[in-house]
C-alpha cells in the first residue's frame, strides 16, 4: 500500500526551489497572457464604449447577443468562412506540391529553399501594400488580367467589363490569393519535415510491388503527411479568421462589404465606433469559432485513425 | 561568471530598464500630431521656442493616428495639446478627453478677436455643445477640377456646369479619345473617391451639397431618400449610372486612394480635389501633366494652370455648394495646470497669432505646402493672392468659399458608427446591388437606429 504523505513546503525546502525559479515565467504569464484574457473577457461583458466612459456597466451577455443578431456579424462570418476554407485548401495543396518537389534532389536545391521563405518573412502590412501594387490600376497583375479579359471578348465576341479591384468577387479572391501567397512558405516547411521522415524502405518496397507514382503517393506519401495536415490546417484556420493587415491595406473592406472578414468587423467594432465591449465579444466570438473548428479537425483526423495521439 | 553573479547582474539590469523606462515629466508642452512635414511643423515650434522661450516635446504619431491617439488618451498618456480632425472632434469630446478653451479665449482678447474672422464653417466645427475646443490648424473644401486642355482637345471651352451636361460632355470627351501625356486613350474622364477608408466618401457629400441637399434636418434625422426633390437619390442615381450605364466614371473610383497623384499623372479629365491640391497637380515637380504642358511651350515656370476650378457640378445650374472641413489644435483634459498657460501660448502661435499678432503659422503653411487657412482676412492678403494666381484662381476661390459646409451630421455621438455603415451601402449602389432608393433607405433607417440607441 502506498502511503502519501502530505506536502509541506517548509520541511522539504528542495520542493520548493523548482517552484520559486519557474515563478517569474509564471508571473510573466499570468500578467501577460492570463490578465489580458481575463479582463478581455470580463470587459466583454460590460457596455464599454469609450465615447461614453459615464455609461460603463455590467450587463451580462448582451453584447454576444447584439452580435448574434446583427446581420454584419452573419455576413462576416460567411465571408471568413469562404476565405478561410480557399486558404486552408490552397495553403494545403501548393505547400505539398512544392514541399514535394524540394523533396527531390537538383542543383540549387538549398537556395529554392531559402528563397521560399522570402513571403514568410514580409509583414502583413507590406504584403497588403506591394499587392495593392501588383493589382492596383497601375499594376502588373492588373494589366494582366485587364488584357486577358479583353483578349476573350475579342476571341468570342462577349463583352464582358473588366473593373479590377472594383468587382468583389476579383478582390475578395485576390485578398485570398495574397494571404495564401504569404502563408505557402510555413506549411510548406512543415510538409518538408514530415516527408523527410518518411521511411524510404517504404518507397523501396511499394517500387518492387510495382506501385505506380500516385499510389505511392496516395497510400505512402499522404498518410505520412495526416499529421502535417493537421497542424497546417489548424494554423491555417486561425490565421485565415485573423486575417486583417492584409485587408486593411488591400481592400479596406471594400468594395461594399466584399471583404469585410470577421477580424475587420472586430476592428470597426474597436477603433471605429470605440466599443471595446462590442469588439472584446467579437474576439471571442472568433476564439469559439476557430477552437470548434480545430476540434472537427482533430475529431475527424482521429476518428479515422490518420493522426496517432 | 559564478551563478550568483549572473543573477545579481540580472537583476540591476532589469531594474535599470524598469527605471529608464519609467516616464519623467516633461519640462515643456507635449504635443501630439500625425505625421504631415514633421520638420516643417519643428520648424515652426523652433520659431516660437525662440519667440516665448517656451519649451514644446513635439512628437508626430506614426501610423493610424485616430488608432494611436485613442490608446494613447486610453491609457492616459501625458499631454497638453494636439491635432484633432473634425471627424474625431465629437468623439473626443464626449469621451471626456479635449478641454473647453472658452475661459482662456475669455481672458485673452486678442486671440479672442479673431473669431470673427473665421469662417463659420470651421467655427462651428471646433465648438461642441455650445463650447469652443478648438484653434485652427488647416482648413479646405472640396473642388471640382478640370483638366483644360484635355476639354480643349475635346472640343470644348468651359466645364459642364450641370450633372446632365456632364454626363453629355464626359460621353463625347470619352469618344473623342483624349490622350494622356503618355499617350495612353483616356477610357474614363471621371475620377472620384468611393473608397472605404476613415476620411473616405468626402466626394459623396461634396456632389450632394453642390446641389444643395440636405441631408439631415436640425435635430439631425435623416431626410433623404424624400429629401426635397429627391436630390440625394438623384445625385447617387447619376454616380451609378456614370459607372454602369455610361462608363464616363472609373470603376477604380471605389478602390483607388490619394486622388491628387491620379490627377496629377495626367489620365483624368475632370475630379474633385482639395482645395490647396491645386498647386500640387498643377506643380511640374509632382504632377507630369503640369510639366508636359510646360514642356510644350517651352515654358521654365514652376507651375502651369493645367487644371482649372470650377463650381461642381450640381442637379440644376443655379445651385452651389460644397463641403469644407478642420483640422485643430485642442488642449486635452490630461493638460497639466503649470503647463496650462504655455500650452495656449502654443496653440495661438499655431492656430491663431504670434506674438508679433501674426497669423504666422497659417500663413507659412499656404506658402509652403498651399494649405488651406480658417481666416477669411487671409483671402485679401496680396501674398496669398499672388500665390493662388500661379496655380488658380483668387475669385473662384473666394466664390466657392461663400458656399462652403461641414458634414451636417459630423458632431452627432453615432458619427463613427454612421460612418462604417454608410459608405459600404453607397458602394453596394454603385456596384449595382441595390437600388440608389433602397441603398439611402437602409442608411437613412440605420441612422434612426443609431439616434434612438444614442439618445
Amino acid at each position: 500500500m502506498t502511503v502519501i504523505k502530505p506536502f509541506h513546503l517548509m520541511s522539504r525546502p528542495r520542493d520548493l526551489l523548482p517552484l520559486l525559479l519557474n515563478l517569474p515565467a509564471v508571473i510573466l504569464l499570468l500578467a501577460f497572457i492570463a490578465y489580458p484574457i481575463g479582463i478581455s473577457f470580463w470587459m466583454s461583458l460590460h457596455r464599454y464604449n469609450l465615447r461614453r466612459p459615464d455609461q460603463v456597466y455590467f450587463h451580462g451577455l448582451e453584447n454576444y447577443a447584439t452580435i448574434l443578431a446583427s446581420s454584419e456579424f452573419w455576413n462576416a462570418l460567411w465571408i471568413s468562412l469562404y476565405f478561410t476554407f480557399m486558404a486552408v485548401l490552397l495553403v494545403i495543396v501548393i505547400a505539398m506540391a512544392i514541399a514535394l518537389l524540394l523533396h527531390e534532389s537538383f542543383r540549387g536545391r538549398g537556395v529554392v529553399r531559402a528563397l521560399l521563405l522570402i513571403p514568410w518573412a514580409i509583414p502583413g502590412v507590406v504584403n497588403g501594400l506591394m499587392w495593392v501594387g501588383l493589382l492596383g490600376d497601375y499594376g502588373a497583375f492588373n494589366a494582366m488580367l485587364e488584357d486577358s479579359v479583353a483578349a476573350v471578348n475579342y476571341l468570342f465576341g462577349v463583352n464582358i467589363v473588366y473593373t479590377g479591384m472594383a468587382s468583389p468577387f476579383v478582390a475578395l479572391n485576390a485578398a485570398i490569393g495574397a494571404h495564401v501567397w504569404r502563408s505557402v512558405p510555413f506549411a510548406c516547411i512543415i510538409f518538408l519535415a514530415a516527408i523527410q521522415a518518411i521511411p524510404t524502405e517504404q518507397y523501396r518496397a511499394a517500387r518492387v510491388d510495382g506501385a505506380t507514382s500516385w499510389n505511392r503517393f496516395r497510400f505512402i506519401t499522404l498518410p505520412w503527411l495526416y499529421h502535417a495536415v493537421l497542424v497546417v490546417a489548424i494554423f491555417e484556420t486561425m490565421n485565415g479568421f485573423r486575417a486583417f493587415d492584409l485587408i486593411y491595406a488591400l481592400t479596406g473592406g471594400g468594395p461594399g462589404d466584399a471583404t469585410h472578414v470577421i477580424a475587420w468587423q472586430t476592428y470597426k467594432e474597436a477603433f471605429a465606433r470605440l466599443d471595446f465591449g462590442g469588439a472584446n465579444a467579437y474576439s471571442y466570438l472568433i476564439t469559439l469559432i476557430t477552437m470548434t473548428l480545430a476540434i472537427i479537425y482533430i475529431r475527424l483526423l482521429y476518428r479515422r485513425g490518420l493522426v496517432q495521439g | 561568471m559564478t551563478r550568483r553573479s549572473f543573477l545579481q547582474s540580472s537583476t540591476a539590469a532589469g531594474l535599470g530598464l524598469v527605471a529608464g523606462c519609467s516616464p519623467a515629466p516633461s519640462p515643456g508642452v507635449i504635443f501630439k500630431g500625425w505625421v504631415y512635414e514633421p520638420d516643417l511643423v519643428r520648424e515652426n515650434l523652433d520659431y516660437f521656442e525662440r519667440q516665448t522661450g517656451i519649451r514644446v516635446d513635439y512628437n508626430a504619431v506614426s501610423g493610424n493616428y485616430h488608432d494611436k491617439m485613442v490608446a494613447l488618451h486610453v491609457g492616459g498618456a501625458p499631454m497638453e495639446c494636439c491635432y484633432v480632425r473634425d471627424d474625431d472632434f465629437a468623439e473626443w469630446v464626449e469621451a471626456g478627453w479635449l478641454r473647453p478653451c472658452d475661459d482662456l479665449l475669455a481672458a485673452d482678447p486678442d486671440t479672442s478677436a479673431t473669431t470673427a474672422d473665421l469662417f463659420p464653417y470651421n467655427l462651428s466645427s471646433m465648438t461642441y455643445g455650445g463650447k469652443r475646443y478648438g484653434l485652427p490648424y488647416y482648413t479646405d473644401f472640396n473642388i471640382w477640377i478640370y483638366n483644360a486642355p484635355m476639354l480643349e482637345a475635346a472640343g470644348f471651352d468651359t466645364p459642364a456646369r450641370t450633372l446632365d451636361e456632364l454626363t453629355e460632355q464626359a460621353v463625347k470627351v470619352r469618344e473623342a479619345r483624349v490622350r494622356t501625356p503618355a499617350g495612353d486613350v483616356i477610357e474614363y474622364p471621371i475620377m472620384l473617391n468611393f473608397r472605404q477608408s476613415v476620411l473616405g466618401f468626402l466626394d459623396w457629400w461634396t456632389l450632394n451639397y453642390a446641389s444643395e441637399a440636405s441631408l439631415f434636418d436640425d435635430d439631425l434625422n435623416p431626410t433623404f431618400p424624400d429629401d426635397e426633390d429627391r436630390r440625394a437619390e438623384t445625385v447617387l442615381q447619376w454616380l451609378t449610372d456614370g459607372i454602369q450605364r455610361h462608363r464616363i466614371i472609373s470603376p477604380s473610383s471605389l478602390t483607388a486612394g490619394q486622388m491628387r497623384d491620379h490627377i496629377a499623372s495626367g489620365r483624368q479629365v475632370y475630379g474633385i480635389l482639395n482645395k490647396y491640391d491645386l498647386e500640387y497637380v498643377n506643380n511640374r515637380q509632382n504632377s507630369v501633366a503640369a510639366n508636359d504642358a510646360l514642356k510644350r511651350t517651352g515654358s521654365d515656370a514652376q507651375h502651369a494652370k493645367v487644371y482649372r476650378m470650377a463650381p461642381v457640378p450640381s442637379i440644376s445650374p443655379e445651385q452651389n455648394g460644397t463641403l469644407g472641413w478642420t483640422r485643430m489644435y485642442c488642449l486635452t483634459s490630461r493638460c497639466r495646470e503649470d503647463r496650462l498657460q504655455d500650452a495656449w501660448e502654443l496653440m495661438k502661435f499655431l492656430g491663431a497669432k504670434d506674438a508679433q499678432g501674426e497669423y504666422y503659422t497659417a500663413r507659412r503653411w499656404f506658402r509652403l505646402r498651399g494649405l488651406g487657412f480658417a481666416y477669411r482676412s487671409l483671402l485679401d492678403d496680396p501674398d496669398v493672392i499672388e500665390q493662388t494666381e500661379q496655380w488658380g484662381e483668387i475669385d473662384k476661390v473666394r466664390e466657392q468659399a461663400l458656399h462652403v459646409r461641414p458634414r451636417e451630421n459630423i458632431k452627432a455621438p453615432w458619427f463613427p458608427d454612421f460612418k462604417i455603415y454608410y459608405q459600404p451601402e453607397i458602394q453596394k449602389v454603385l456596384l449595382g446591388q441595390q437600388s440608389a432608393r433602397d441603398g439611402l433607405a437602409r442608411i437613412a433607417q440605420r441612422c434612426r437606429q443609431l439616434i434612438a440607441e444614442w439618445s
